[in-house]
């Protein structure tokens, strides 16, 4: 049978006003049956007729699989991963030797490291309590909504030029999607920082899942 | 000299507080609905009796010349006749190419782009190369029309005048379709013919200013010609009643003629083709020539327009045989798409006409040796079928209806010459896309149409950097939150676009609805950069069309895009709420 569209579900897939689409129908622009004494549209009608029409359909009605969306700190950490000892004698070094410890897609590795000493160049990421936030200078190609962050622990602490001066022993590295997620989940690290414990806690370079506990209980989301 | 430029400027001031004002105010209101400015009205007319009256003139020498040729050549030995189609159209195409550079087409086609897209633009040149180009090549017994290249000159000559007045696009526009309502007027001796063509052809629009100043020009051209040359009647016939049984026939006649303009169009279109691997373009009009020298050997009636044979046909509907009228449209057939195919200067008008009616003549005949009682005379299924051609070819139903009723000087046709255009027109449009004019400019994407969305969107784009927004602040893409902060303190809009910190290109439009909530956040003011926040988005250049503009803001989503020029300097951006503020302006002057 038929896949018969309601005045709501049309409204989804055109983006267009329900007045406008109550409109048309009156109008007879758009072809409609009336079925329980609510108009309802043909699915495939619809979308020949908005071919015709050169409207474009919305693309989330187009059968496509909405995605996690991973706008927080913990659901970016989880689709992300830990990583111990990484190695390095200096902020660059650092930087040059991580991307090859994490999974990448759509993007290799070498692009990731000039965008991050590209990024670290402009000004530190540093934000205090040993840890930096290094993130690429752009936003990058990656599937929408999908944020991620990695923890890394390093051998030995390095400098950062962080605001306090001190060295640098975490990194929580920050591959955000949009523009919000990029902002949300900074704040939430640097709230996250402003608690009192966190740096013994991150200096002992704790396992996943405990870090993961940990930061649930203390942050807000 | 500086007398005739003070003259011009003061003729332009005058001008200028003549016509009205393009933006209304409370009291205009009203005049909206009274039809336009009765002054702009007279003030049109007064420059369409100046170019009717220049453009009939040309008409009427352009015909004269033309037949002084043709009878001049007749005193030439034999031999010599059949080369002067070569040498004349030769000759024609070399010196519009090499001495005028004038490398336009057939012409027509021209003229409507010029009036959908840059009137002014027009060239003074096309007179000359037009005149005596159509005068060496048909003069010369090539087989094409005259009306074609009238045209031109009569759109050419009303851009002249435009240009002269310095009128603004839109009535430069109408003033080439003066022009062409005065050429058409004086070649045919037809004031509504030429009326009606260039409402349905040229301008393809009906409103008072397109119609009483299209008026005056084609009263005026015609008076010219009717002083220059006399009022002759150009197909003189009488008729007698037609019969329901004929009118049924008539609607026949129009779907045969409907079919044979379509095989006639894509014949001309097939031997440009064929002609096109012959690489010198006044070599390749030479040989077009010899072929017709060749053709008009065996029979002499493909010379020329052949005028001469249609009104033989009329006058003498007696002495032709089915099969003499029959061998005569294959003959003229291929000696037009030769003729046009290489490259001749002359148009689709008369060709049409005449094969027309030699298509009308075999149907009359055809029909009279069935033997029914009561069918109408040959000759007149002769002048319908000329009217089924024409709208065939040009897809101007009108304009084939009223030069025949015009040129056999008479209204006892008008039932049938209706029909037959109108089974003619939906055959051709059943089968082929636009006319022989537009079917190019359609392929291109070039034919919009006048007062249609996207053509008030074109006019729009025309000068798209007026359109930006200047009035933003932008940001470098190492700019940090804390800074920022300072930035839009003193901003009037909601967007920053986002320059790359050692060029000017725009890489990305920071939105402050996206960064509100976090702008007091003091810890992120030293680690967010702009960089990271930025969204990346479509952007726009400048040699691009407004409707890909438009898609990439469907896409995207977004309601303002950056605009960059060729070499991706960032110039401004453009929104959606500016884009319509003036569609909405360019919406009121067009009403």
């Amino acid at each position: 049978m038929a896949q018969m569209l309601t005045i709501p579900e049309v409204v989804n897939l055109l983006r267009v006003p329900e007045t406008t689409i109550r409109r048309w129908m009156q109008q007879g622009e758009l072809p409609c049956t009336i079925r329980n004494g609510k108009p309802v549209v043909n699915k495939a009608t619809l979308i020949s007729w908005a071919e015709a029409k050169h409207l474009r359909l919305g693309s989330s009605a187009l059968g496509k699989k909405g995605n996690l969306v991973t706008n927080n700190l913990l659901a970016a950490l989880e689709l992300g991963g830990t990583h111990y000892g990484l190695k390095g004698e200096d902020r660059d070094a650092v930087l040059r030797h991580l991307p090859g410890q994490m999974q990448l897609n759509k993007i290799s590795p070498q692009k990731l490291e000039t965008l991050l000493l590209e990024r670290e160049s402009q000004s530190s990421t540093a934000l205090g309590k040993g840890v930096a936030v290094p993130h690429p200078r752009y936003p990058l190609p990656i599937p929408k909504s999908q944020s991620r962050v990695d923890v890394f622990f390093l051998s030995s602490p390095v400098e950062w030029d962080a605001p306090d001066r001190q060295p640098v022993h975490t990194l929580f590295l920050l591959l955000s999607a949009e523009s919000s997620h990029h902002l949300k989940i900074l704040s939430q690290i640097a709230g996250l920082l402003r608690q009192a414990g966190v740096e013994d806690f991150l200096q002992q370079a704790p396992p996943q899942d405990e870090l993961l506990d940990y930061i649930q209980a203390r942050t807000s989301h | 000299m500086n007398s005739w430029t003070t003259f011009k400027q003061e003729l332009h001031t005058k001008l200028q507080t003549l016509l009205p004002s393009t933006s209304p105010g409370e009291a205009e209101r009203l005049s909206h609905f009274r039809a336009h400015s009765a002054r702009e009205t007279v003030v049109m007319m007064l420059c369409a009796l100046i170019i009717g009256a220049g453009s009939g003139v040309l008409a009427v020498s352009l015909n004269w010349g033309v037949h002084f040729l043709q009878e001049s050549i007749l005193f030439l030995p034999d031999l010599s006749q059949i080369l002067m189609p070569a040498l004349g159209a030769g000759l024609a195409v070399f010196m519009i190419r090499n001495l005028l550079r004038d490398p336009s087409g057939h012409g027509v086609p021209e003229v409507i782009h010029a009036v959908l897209h840059d009137a002014r633009n027009l060239k003074k040149r096309m007179i000359f190369s037009r005149f005596f180009g159509s005068l060496l090549t048909v003069g010369t017994g090539n087989s094409a029309g005259l009306e074609g290249p009238t045209v031109c000159i009569g759109a050419a000559w009303g851009a002249v005048v435009a240009r002269w007045l310095n009128t603004n696009e839109r009535r430069s526009k109408l003033l080439l379709g003066y022009g062409v309502a005065g050429a058409v007027a004086g070649i045919f001796n037809a004031p509504l013919t030429g009326l009606i063509f260039t409402l349905e052809i040229i301008l393809g629009e009906w409103s008072v200013l397109t119609v009483l100043p299209s008026i005056i020009a084609a009263v005026t051209a015609t008076e010219f010609s009717r002083v220059l040359m006399g009022n002759k009647i150009t197909f003189t016939h009488e008729f007698e009643f037609f019969d329901p049984t004929s009118l049924v026939a008539c609607v026949l006649l129009g779907i045969l003629t409907g079919l044979l303009s379509i095989a006639f169009s894509r014949s001309l279109s097939w031997s440009e083709k064929k002609f096109h691997r012959i690489g010198s373009p006044w070599a390749r009009a030479a040989l077009g020539g010899a072929i017709i020298g060749g053709m008009a050997y065996l029979n002499p009636s493909v010379l020329g327009e052949g005028y001469n044979i249609t009104q033989e046909f009329l006058a003498q509907m007696d002495q032709h045989t089915v099969e003499w009228v029959l061998f005569f449209i294959l003959l003229k057939f291929i000696a037009c798409c030769v003729t046009l195919g290489s490259g001749g200067v002359g148009g689709v008008f008369a060709p049409s006409l005449v094969l027309g009616s030699a298509v009308g003549m075999s149907f009359g005949l055809i029909l009279g040796l069935t033997g029914w009682e009561g069918v109408a005379e040959p000759a007149a299924f002769a002048l319908v079928g000329m009217a089924g051609m024409v709208t065939g070819v040009m897809h101007g139903p009108l304009t084939g209806v009223f030069l025949v009723m015009e040129s056999t000087g008479g209204y006892s046709l008008i039932l049938p010459l209706m029909l037959t255009a109108s089974s003619a027109m939906v055959t051709s449009s059943f089968l082929e896309v636009g006319s022989v004019y537009t079917r190019n400019l359609i392929f291109k994407g070039d034919l919009v149409k006048r007062g249609s969305d996207q053509h008030l969107l074109r006019s729009l784009s025309r000068d798209f950097r007026d359109l930006l927004d200047h009035d933003f602040l932008t940001v470098r893409d190492s700019t940090l939150l804390g800074e920022f902060v300072e930035v839009f303190k003193n901003a009037h809009r909601n967007y920053f676009p986002v320059l790359e910190a050692d060029s000017d290109r725009c890489i990305g439009i920071v939105f402050l609805d996206d960064i509100r909530s976090y702008l007091f956040d003091t810890h992120l003011y030293k680690i967010v950069s702009m960089g990271s926040i930025m969204r990346s988005l479509p952007t726009i250049s400048t040699n691009e069309s407004i409707e890909e503009a438009l898609d990439k803001f469907e896409l995207s989503g977004a309601w303002a895009l950056p605009v960059m020029d060729g070499k991706a300097r960032f110039l401004g951006m453009l929104s959606k709420s500016t884009l319509f503020d003036h569609y909405r302006r360019e919406l009121q002057i067009t009403v």
